[in-house]
């Protein structure tokens, strides 16, 4: 018998120990592996870690540079639109701002910057106490041959670093001039029914109550309605925290508050607002739209206020030639499409909350007093209201900024040869003696019951002015006049206390009223004979006039209420085809538009931009540009119709052709003019934001 | 046997790090869009103001003091099975002129210097009866506009 056990183990013979090695190698190998895999795991994660605290350092470099540009001291320009050779021009002033900015870091290590012809480079700026750091450099485009931004955009590249790791972020800013506000000014600004805002306000002054005033548009429509709206904003105050005048439905606690006092989100926009009880009252058929059969009294068979329809149909307006019309714009129909809100933008106030409910609290009032109606920011995390705003929020409105010899030059024999016929007058200085129609003595302002002063005017009628300039002293009335092209105000720039030149409103007033004759009343008809103000200033009254061109002043130091201000009235109109940056530049002369009796007349479109040192306006008007009111003095700029005084805050009884209705909508298209010296604007073009430096 | 465990210790270390950073990311997320001060209170106040809680912080300085355990994602949802982490929040004013001072409080909360040190530091532990340790720290900077 054949042993095969010995045979087998002879011919296995070292098999299990070749295994054996074999397997412990192979051990070895992935237990090296396993311990290689688990370091460089732990190897990553920390250049993870590392990377990520280098993007952190980048993103905040990038961030403290988009706010140096705000803070900095840019350069000024009065050029008004900011093209690529002016970019060009301005560029090593930018540079040289943003080296003297970096200078006043407090770590020395970090004020010296690097400067070359088309670039600047901060050190290396600590974000904390430990390693992070980001370097900010600032190049103007073009940055290659090809590139597809000129000089009028610059280039950041924030690169963060953290020990070994670096990360770079980038983004394009644009070397720009708007005015970015709708309304801005130094005096309390007064918004009445049917004016709707589209754009920012601005209110910096402060101790001036309230700085903004906003009517509800829905009350005094029907009496069902005007309670609702007076309860709703009753809750707001109670219930609701913010000025904006509406209830977001995804603010549970206050959405259930509204709804249990009644109140709900009608049309579905998401907010509780004015709006939606006013869809609930006029929206029969529960379609979630007004038309204007749903909007029209029975007793009269008429809208029950056509002027409002219409200004919230118009909202939204095109904002160029060739801009696509929104859906909904002016179809007759009011619903979401149209985007009602009473402010379209943000609010920048001076004054804080605290300090105005101190300045109300005497009264008995609150905040949410003031303003009715819904404000709508253009960000959902933007506030309503800015509280607090300050020189960074709302340029320098300084008299002092405004340069208006530039629309002088364009007009007079400056402009060319002057002419008369008696029905045109081209390129001329207007005096007394060019009058056609003798003289007139009325009250200023024009029908209302608190006139400041008499005026004895001479009267000019029928004419068309081509490129004129209106002489000092002139105090005239233009009726059924057309001015086309440019017209200039000369007025008095040195306003005087006693032989000091006098920036003070107060002094102002003083000096209109100073008399070469006699003393100083309301109704002493002013003449040149008399009056000190009289032959100083210009009290114009513009009557059934068409102004198709811009209309502009020497700048003053002082405002002066009466002695320089202008009322157009009647069916004054503005149809600007001269110069589309501007329609009026009137710094420091105070303006009346549209009547105190009869606000459906005077309807106008003011373009560009309207700088005065106030404005009221009254009528049917659309401002598609900015209101910009320089001077100090006034006791507010009143938008709307507020009654037939100019103390009147809340008009319940509905004159003769209804409230009028005013669209002022900021329009960003629009150049600014020249002349307005005011510092350039940096700004993010968040668009461009990416990772990386190209 | 202890190499292996020691391999799997640094695994673990490793994930609890990627797992702090995402932390610290949601909080700098979360904070990303607010405001600088309060939209309805402006500088007034520092931290949050009265009767706000997480959910309706609505700017950035209200994140001062906050911690979170459980962690919180960048929409402020408390991540429940991440309870072993905890996030801290501090927010102090730095001046835009220094960004990295302000290391011993020498600018009282509530100074308005026009820019805030928002610091995330996670902070981890293995169990409920340990104390928590520092696990990840990140700073970055907002500022006002």
């Amino acid at each position: 018998m054949i042993d095969l056990t010995i045979q087998s183990r002879k011919g296995r013979c070292g098999f299990a120990a070749v295994l054996a090695i074999l397997f412990l190698g192979l051990i070895t190998a992935m237990t090296v592996a396993m311990y290689a895999l688990a370091t460089a795991n732990v190897q990553t994660t920390r250049n993870l870690a590392e990377t990520e605290k280098a993007r952190a350092a980048a993103e905040s470099g990038l961030r403290w540079m988009a706010w140096r540009f705000v803070h900095l001291n840019r350069p000024r320009t009065p050029v008004g639109s900011i093209d690529v050779s002016v970019a060009a021009v301005l560029w090593p002033s930018i540079r040289s701002a943003i080296q003297t900015d970096l200078a006043s870091m407090t770590t020395p290590g970090e004020r010296t910057a690097t400067v070359t012809t088309g670039s600047v480079t901060s050190a290396r700026i600590a974000v904390d106490d430990r390693p992070s750091r980001f370097v900010i450099r600032v190049s103007q485009h073009p940055l290659f041959a090809g590139d597809a931004l000129d000089q009028r955009f610059l280039h950041v590249t924030s690169t963060g670093t953290f020990g070994q790791s670096q990360r770079t972020l980038s983004m394009d800013f644009q070397i720009d001039k708007k005015v970015k506000f709708a309304i801005v000014g130094k005096v309390p600004i007064q918004l009445g029914r049917n004016t709707l805002v589209e754009g920012p306000i601005g209110m910096p002054t402060l101790g001036k109550y309230p700085p903004i005033l906003a009517l509800s548009d829905f009350r005094n429509l029907r009496p069902s309605l005007t309670s609702r709206i007076d309860a709703f904003n009753n809750f707001l105050k109670a219930h609701h925290k913010g000025y904006d005048g509406r209830v977001s439905v995804f603010n549970a606690a206050e959405s259930a508050a509204a709804q249990r006092a009644g109140f709900c989100d009608t049309n579905g926009d998401n907010f509780i607002d004015e709006q939606d009880l006013f869809l609930a009252e006029f929206d029969l058929n529960c379609d979630k739209r007004i038309t204007t059969q749903e909007f029209t009294n029975p007793s009269t068979g008429k809208l029950y206020d056509a002027n409002l329809f219409s200004a919230m149909d118009s909202l939204g307006a095109p904002m160029f030639a060739g801009d696509p019309q929104r859906m909904g714009y002016r179809d007759g129909l009011i619903d979401n499409s149209d985007g009602y809100a009473k402010v379209s933008g943000q609010e920048f106030l001076g004054t804080t909350v605290q300090a105005w409910n101190d300045n109300l609290a005497g009264q008995g009032k609150a905040i949410g007093d003031m303003m009715q109606g819904p404000v709508v920011p253009p960000d959902a995390n933007a506030s309503a209201v800015k509280f607090g705003a300050g020189s960074t929020d709302i340029f320098d409105l300084s008299p002092a900024n405004f340069d208006t010899s530039g629309f002088r030059a364009r007009t007079g024999p400056q402009n060319g040869a002057s002419a008369k016929t008696p029905s045109v007058i081209t390129n001329t200085v207007l005096a007394a003696l060019d009058a056609n129609g003798g003289t007139a003595s009325e009250r200023t302002p024009y029908g209302s019951t608190t006139y400041q002063a008499t005026y004895s005017r001479p009267v000019f009628r029928n004419i068309t002015f081509k490129n004129c300039r209106i002489s000092k002293g002139l105090n005239a009335l233009f009726d059924n006049c057309k001015f086309e092209g440019v017209t200039y105000v000369e007025l008095e720039a040195n306003i005087t206390s006693g032989s000091t030149t006098t920036t003070s409103a107060s002094a102002g007033m003083t000096w209109s009223k100073l008399m070469k004759t006699g003393s100083f009343n309301a109704s002493t008809a002013l003449t040149s004979g008399n009056s000190w103000g009289f032959a100083r200033g210009n009290n114009l009254r513009f009557n059934d006039c068409v102004i198709e061109g811009p209309i502009a002043s020497d700048v003053p130091s002082a405002y002066t209420h009466f002695a320089n201000s202008w009322e157009f009235t009647g069916a004054t109109r503005f149809d600007n085809k001269q110069d589309q940056t501007a329609t009026i530049i009137a710094p420091q002369t105070n303006i009346e538009m549209g009547s105190f009796t009869d606000p459906k007349d005077a309807p106008s479109t003011l373009v560009g931009v309207v700088v005065s040192g106030n404005i009221d306006i009254r009528g049917t008007s659309v401002i598609d540009g900015s209101i910009i009111v320089t001077g100090d003095g006034a006791g507010n700029t009143t938008l709307g119709w507020f009654g037939a005084s100019d103390s009147d805050t809340d008009p319940i009884a509905m004159p003769e052709g209804g409230y009028g209705r005013l669209n002022v909508r900021y329009n960003p298209t629009r150049a600014m003019p020249d002349g307005i010296n005011v510092p350039v604007d940096i700004l993010p073009l968040v668009n461009t934001y990416r990772e990386g430096a190209e | 046997m202890e190499l292996s465990a020691a391999c799997t210790a640094q695994n673990s270390a490793g994930s609890k790090l990627t797992t702090a950073i995402l932390l610290a990311q949601n909080v700098q997320e979360a904070t990303a869009d607010l405001p600088f001060a309060d939209p309805l209170f402006g500088r007034s106040g520092f931290g949050p103001e009265a009767g706000e809680s997480l959910a309706t912080y609505n700017d950035v300085d209200d994140f001062d003091g906050l911690t979170c355990n459980p962690p919180i994602d960048s929409f402020r949802r408390s991540v429940a099975d991440l309870s072993q982490f905890t996030q801290v929040v501090s927010v102090i004013p730095v001046s835009a002129n220094q960004l990295s001072g302000n290391t011993t409080g020498s600018i009282a909360k509530g100074t308005y210097t026009g820019a805030l040190r928002v610091t995330a530091i996670v902070l981890y532990r293995t169990r409920l009866s340990e104390p928590a340790v520092e696990s990840y720290r990140t700073s970055w900077i907002r500022l006002d506009r």
